[in-house]
């Protein structure tokens, strides 16, 4: 409402020949536009973490006191900890599983040409835009079908399938940019199909990797809609939060909350100082 | 002297596209040998069959002696420097020097002395360490030599090698090159637009034209004879015109000209052409037999020379002057001057041309 | 091309081409396929029977509840989409052209970025946490004055989903809105301004048409994937807030009729690549004219 209301001087200032008023009242105006939406970004964050220390099990405003009791909580919650647990293995494996098929798959969309090929780019790239409910259940009823039991490695297989579009999207747009060149004085140079990959495309496609992976990680650790779906008896940490929210809400789940809010920090900042381009590197 | 490159009726496509259009083409060992085109005539793409990036639709390549057609580029004993020199971004210079010997199994030491000493050969065994983003432009393009050549290849092949520096380091590079293949004995074939560059270096050009080679000949025999008008038109500045020759007459631009007897076959109507250089500006006093009177339409001034433009019956005629010590700028005619043209008989070219035959 | 590939090619292509077809076959296109077959199905004790029957179609067309979720859950997804474009277009605006420093502009463009890095359940739970009855919500407006005693609007309803599932998805829109702004050329604009338009019309003539791929793709993207959310209705959807995508999951879990979750699946599949495929259009189409 603020913003609104402030930019209105702002517009009438353009029509005024002085340029210092327009200007103040320009970024006035800015400045308030884009503090609305980092507060709208923030503060719910802010709230989260806030609450992790609150001495009160209800939530409300204003906080009664500060306490750590809801870690002390969480380090004495073994339903919790096994959760983590396996979240880190689905994580890991699917991530790993992920790259191993959308790097190739990405080389093969930019470096290949052969039939099917726009099929196969639809197919890849679908799930990206397409609801997690869709990939969850359609691979529920064929691992019904052939009679596999739900399991974290049937998460595992439906992460990685869910998160194939954000490895290759990535790696390809890198691959985009990458000269052939190099690709073919490597070839020019004596190495083979392997050489190559592992000394010279690899290398500089590996900031595209790592992020890929980073963020696949990132998104595996916080799948609900394929999880939901595809998971057996064992939970994943989303999964184990979401039953628990839904039994009520504690500041216990916040202090959960603030300790993945810390670890994404670590993971952003990991993943802009590996993503960073080398110098020289195009 | 064997043939160490035999291109036998080579065409590509692409789709429905002719890249090059069967051409045979043999390169003897040592020679340099110059691909000359405007883009898209297909010289890269030639190349490039030659490296063994692109595989002919048809026609084959041999290389010193052996079928290569279908041979990967790893397979094949040439090398190529690349129009960006494609030097690997997260390796140092040595070790991009080092990376053919290295992926070719050569003991780790061994790499680094075989990858310094070629560096010293094209004067950079002080890089060593540096990344290609450290260096200049010419010395990246040495560097692109020097990990072309340290495998000792039979052929190195240059895609247009001078086309990223600018103009003056593009002079120096021409020398530097020439340099180098006298030094290692190597054969080169180069591609290039450029007209000069391919003139400067090689011991034979060869022009192509939309996926065909249209003259295959050394330098002087490009500039001074040329075949057609295209070739004339792409190598050097030529001054065309349309005429038929009677005995040792040439009837063109409204005058007589003095030919050799039998330069073009009589009376047919057919292109004619001279290089700027090979005619005189005469004073319209000296008119003799075989001279043009023409006006003096521009005059652009070069330093060591200088192009007059004159106008011979409504024609332009470009004549270039070379302006030594002895004759200052000063001895140039006067825009405006009537002046008469006398072109040497015998540097008066007969073009094939499919349009005026 | 294929054609004249030699054996050597087309054994390498077959080394990198094979796990990723091997998996998108396995895991993608069979699942789907028989998503479709299963559609078809009839729902049987104790789950299902093949069978080839319009039965779960009909269902879904003639049972007005159906339409009417579909419906609710477009009309929430383009209130989410139009909210988030409203909030997301001048900060990208901002971005692209009125920051100066690149470091500033990388740090407001990761501040917008960033958030999907932090779990997507814990930021839909946060506003649980604001907009509830004893929520900070409620109790700063009770500590200021304005309300007596807590009001229980603000949570589980309609408006709670919509502003929850824009806080959730508004990078999608920024990202690539800030990314077709970032193609104009400034001296476009500035160009613009030195022909007499004033910054106005230079903003409704320029800059719009041209950011306009990238507002299509914020909006399909935003539309899409709240369209199959079901975690915020849960959370925050009052009784009047159930979307297509907890319908679905309903009739896997306790309404357990596989058949007819399969063929409700299909229908929002289709609604979801049908506007996946008009924005594409949009897209090439815009691309064709600036070419």
């Amino acid at each position: 409402m603020t913003a609104l209301e402030t930019s209105v001087p702002a517009i009438t200032a353009v029509r005024s020949t002085s340029r210092k008023p327009r200007r103040w009242g320009a970024s006035l105006g800015w400045g308030l536009a884009i503090g609305t939406v980092l507060a709208f970004l923030y503060v719910p964050i802010a709230v989260l973490v806030l609450f992790s220390f609150n001495t009160s099990r209800s939530l409300s405003w204003p906080m009664e006191g500060l306490t750590l009791d809801w870690y002390r909580t969480l380090a004495g919650n073994e339903q919790l900890i096994e959760a983590v647990g396996n979240s880190f293995y689905v994580a890991t494996c699917s991530t790993i599983l992920t790259l191993l098929i959308g790097v190739p798959a990405a080389l093969a969309l930019d470096r290949l040409s052969f039939p099917g090929k726009s099929a196969f780019r639809k197919l890849v790239l679908l799930p990206i835009a397409l609801p997690g409910i869709i990939t969850g259940i359609s691979m529920l009823i064929l691992f019904r079908m052939v009679g596999f039991t739900l399991s974290l490695e049937t998460v595992i297989i439906g992460h990685a399938t869910a998160l194939l579009a954000v490895v290759v999207t990535q790696v390809y747009a890198r691959l985009q940019r990458l000269p052939r060149s190099y690709e073919e004085a490597s070839a020019d140079l004596g190495a083979n199909g392997l050489q190559t990959f592992f000394l010279v495309t690899l290398p500089n496609i590996r900031s595209s990797v790592i992020g890929a992976g980073l963020l696949s990680f990132t998104l595996s650790f916080d799948e609900i809609p394929v999880t939901f779906f595809l998971t057996g008896r064992d939970n994943t940490l989303p999964m184990y939060i979401w039953s628990t929210m839904r039994r009520g809400l504690t500041p216990e789940i916040n202090a959960v909350g603030a300790l993945i809010v810390a670890f994404s920090a670590v993971l952003i900042v990991l993943s802009v100082i590996l993503m960073r381009d080398k110098p020289g590197a195009r | 002297m064997t043939d160490i490159v035999t291109l036998n009726n080579i065409s590509k496509h692409f789709g429905p596209v002719i890249g090059v259009d069967n051409v045979s083409l043999s390169v003897r060992s040592g020679e340099f040998v110059t691909l000359l085109g405007p883009s898209g005539c297909g010289k890269s793409t030639l190349l490039r069959m030659i490296g063994g990036f692109e595989e002919p639709t048809q026609g084959s390549v041999v290389i010193n002696g052996d079928d290569v057609t279908h041979l990967p580029p790893n397979k094949r004993p040439v090398n190529i420097v690349f129009q960006d020199y494609a030097l690997f971004p997260h390796m140092s210079v040595g070790k991009n020097v080092g990376y053919g010997l290295r992926v070719g199994g050569v003991r780790r030491t061994e790499v680094a002395d075989r990858a310094r000493a070629a560096l010293e050969l094209v004067g950079l065994g002080d890089r060593f360490d540096a990344k290609p983003h450290q260096l200049s432009g010419g010395q990246r393009q040495r560097v692109a030599l020097a990990r072309a050549i340290v495998r000792r290849p039979k052929v190195l092949l240059l895609d247009e090698p001078l086309s990223a520096l600018d103009a003056n380091l593009r002079e120096a590079m021409q020398v530097e090159l020439k340099r180098l293949q006298r030094k290692v004995g190597l054969t080169f074939i180069m591609v290039t637009h450029d007209q000069t560059e391919a003139l400067a270096l090689s011991d034979r050009v060869v022009v192509m034209c939309d996926g065909r080679v249209v003259q295959d000949g050394t330098p002087d025999t490009l500039y001074d004879r040329p075949s057609s008008t295209y070739v004339a038109g792409f190598i050097g500045t030529t001054n065309l015109f349309q005429g038929q020759v009677h005995g040792d007459t040439l009837h063109a631009l409204g005058q007589k000209l003095v030919v050799p007897e039998g330069l073009a076959p009589e009376g047919r109507t057919l292109t004619f052409g001279f290089r700027p250089e090979k005619a005189e500006i005469l004073t319209a006093a000296v008119a003799g037999n075989g001279t043009l009177p023409a006006t003096v339409t521009d005059i652009l001034y070069h330093g060591n020379s200088a192009r007059i433009v004159v106008e011979v019956s409504g024609s332009p005629l470009s004549i270039d002057r070379t302006i030594s010590d002895a004759r200052h700028a000063s001895g140039l005619p006067d825009i405006g001057d009537q002046v008469q043209i006398a072109i040497q008989p015998d540097r008066i070219m007969v073009l094939a041309d499919e349009a005026a035959a | 091309m294929t054609l004249a590939l030699s054996k050597r090619n087309r054994l390498r292509q077959f080394l990198v081409l094979s796990p990723p077809l091997l998996w998108t076959v396995l895991f993608m296109f069979a699942p789907y396929t028989i998503l479709v077959v299963y559609s078809f199905w009839r729902a049987q004790f104790p789950l299902a029977v093949p069978d080839f029957q319009f039965g779960n179609y009909i269902e879904i067309f003639t049972d007005p509840q159906y339409a009417r979720v579909l419906l609710r859950t477009a009309k929430i997804a383009g209130l989410v989409s139009l909210l988030a474009l409203l909030l997301a277009f001048p900060y990208a605006y901002f971005l692209a052209f009125k920051v100066r420093k690149p470091g500033l502009r990388l740090t407001l463009y990761m501040a917008v970025v960033a958030p999907l890095w932090v779990s997507y359940l814990l930021r839909a739970y946060t506003w649980k946490t604001i907009l509830g009855t004893e929520g900070l919500l409620n109790s700063f407006l009770m500590s200021t004055g304005i309300l007596s005693e807590p009001s229980s609007v603000f949570l589980y309803n309609q408006t709670a989903m919509v502003v929850t599932l824009t806080y959730v998805f508004i990078p999608f829109m920024v990202m690539p809105i800030y990314a077709a702004l970032e193609k104009i050329p400034p001296n476009l604009i500035e160009a613009s301004g030195d022909l007499g338009e004033g910054a106005i019309a230079t903003f409704a003539r320029i800059t719009v048409p041209l950011a306009m791929p990238g507002i299509v793709a914020g909006f399909t993207m935003t539309f899409c994937l709240s369209f199959g959310d079901f975690i915020s209705p849960i959370l925050v959807g009052g009784p009047d807030g159930l979307m297509i995508a907890n319908v679905i999951a309903a009739q896997f879990g306790a309404a357990l009729n596989w058949p007819l979750g399969s063929a409700l699946a299909l229908v929002m599949l289709v609604i979801v690549l049908g506007i996946i495929t008009a924005s594409d259009r949009f897209e090439r189409l815009g691309q064709a004219r600036l070419s």
